[in-house]
């Protein structure tokens, strides 16, 4: 099984299966344009090392997955928010980290890991008032009281 | 700052398309950064009903409604619905991005192609008036 060096953005060297860094699809097309396994790292100059390493364990995990179906149907898709068993625990990170492998997964190009990153942050969201919406991911309001108000009356069909 | 707030519209945009619109609605509400997300995935409920009379069809309506377009941007609609309810008393009304359109006998009593016509471009602009000029920008 062939090899190759990821280097994160914090220079840290990590070697993979190119199997499993396939699951990249910017790795993986990257790699096809060099045409040969390369001996040197490959640098990811967005993803720092705690990130990419997190990222890499879905990727083993996930190494076998069949590629999903080209012309998918991306409403279903979707609108479920259903997420498997490994992954929800995968996702069970500080928040900073969630974040980080949603953009990493965006940069990387690996849809199904942005998809379960996007439905974790979608089941944060649902069924919660604004100001639970606030606490959860540590926003703070920066309305003013009338814009609020203004917004409310704007959006007053939602409430049905 | 809040992780949430460093994503790029791309991706709040693939989270918003998996909740509901309250859900949606209550993410508007908790901050500026959010609500200016959100806005388009918002307008995409963007819903206009034509209430049909027994004289005026659904294809007659649709085709009514789409030259009614013809110097306002489709790009606003995101749902059109013939044949729906009346829930105005007075026989149009105007909802947050909900139009009811209903060709009333009561109102002139004339419901000619031009009268509904001109109705619908009426309702239109009223409800794209009430829409803060940043949603505008957004859209366009």
């Amino acid at each position: 099984m062939s090899q190759i060096i990821l280097l994160s953005s914090d220079n840290v060297e990590m070697k993979v299966d190119k199997e499993v860094a396939e699951r990249s699809i910017l790795i993986k097309n990257m790699l096809e344009d060099v045409g040969e396994t390369p001996d040197q790292a490959i640098p990811i100059p967005n993803v720092n090392e705690g990130v990419l390493r997190k990222v890499i364990e879905w990727c083993e995990h996930h190494r076998n997955d069949p590629p999903p179906p080209a012309d998918e149907d991306s409403d279903s898709r979707k609108k479920s928010t259903d997420i498997e068993e490994w992954d929800q625990k995968f996702m069970q990170v500080d928040q900073e980290m969630l974040f980080e492998i949603i953009l990493a997964a965006n940069y990387l190009d690996i849809k199904p890991l942005l998809d379960v990153g996007c439905k974790t942050v979608a089941n944060m969201i649902k069924g919660k008032s604004p100001e639970e919406i606030r606490k959860t991911f540590n926003i703070q309001n920066d309305f003013t009281p009338e814009e609020e108000d203004q917004i409310r009356r704007e959006n007053e069909w939602a409430e049905e | 700052m809040s992780g949430f707030l460093k994503l790029p519209s791309e991706l709040t945009d693939e989270i918003f398309g998996r909740i509901s619109r309250i859900d949606l609605y209550n993410t508007s509400l908790t901050c500026r950064g959010l609500y200016e997300k959100s806005i388009s995935s918002i307008n995409r409920f963007l819903k206009i009903t034509v209430v049909t009379s027994t004289r005026i069809d659904e294809a007659r309506a649709k085709k009514i409604f789409s030259r009614a377009f013809t110097d306002v941007s489709l790009e606003y609609l995101r749902e059109l619905e013939v044949g729906g309810d009346l829930k105005q008393k007075n026989g149009r009304g105007i909802e947050p991005r909900h139009i009811y359109v209903a060709p009333s006998l009561e109102i002139g009593g004339n419901i000619s192609g031009c009268n509904v016509e001109a109705m619908l471009n009426q309702n239109l602009r009223d409800f794209l008036s009430r829409l803060p000029p940043q949603q505008l920008k957004k859209f366009s």
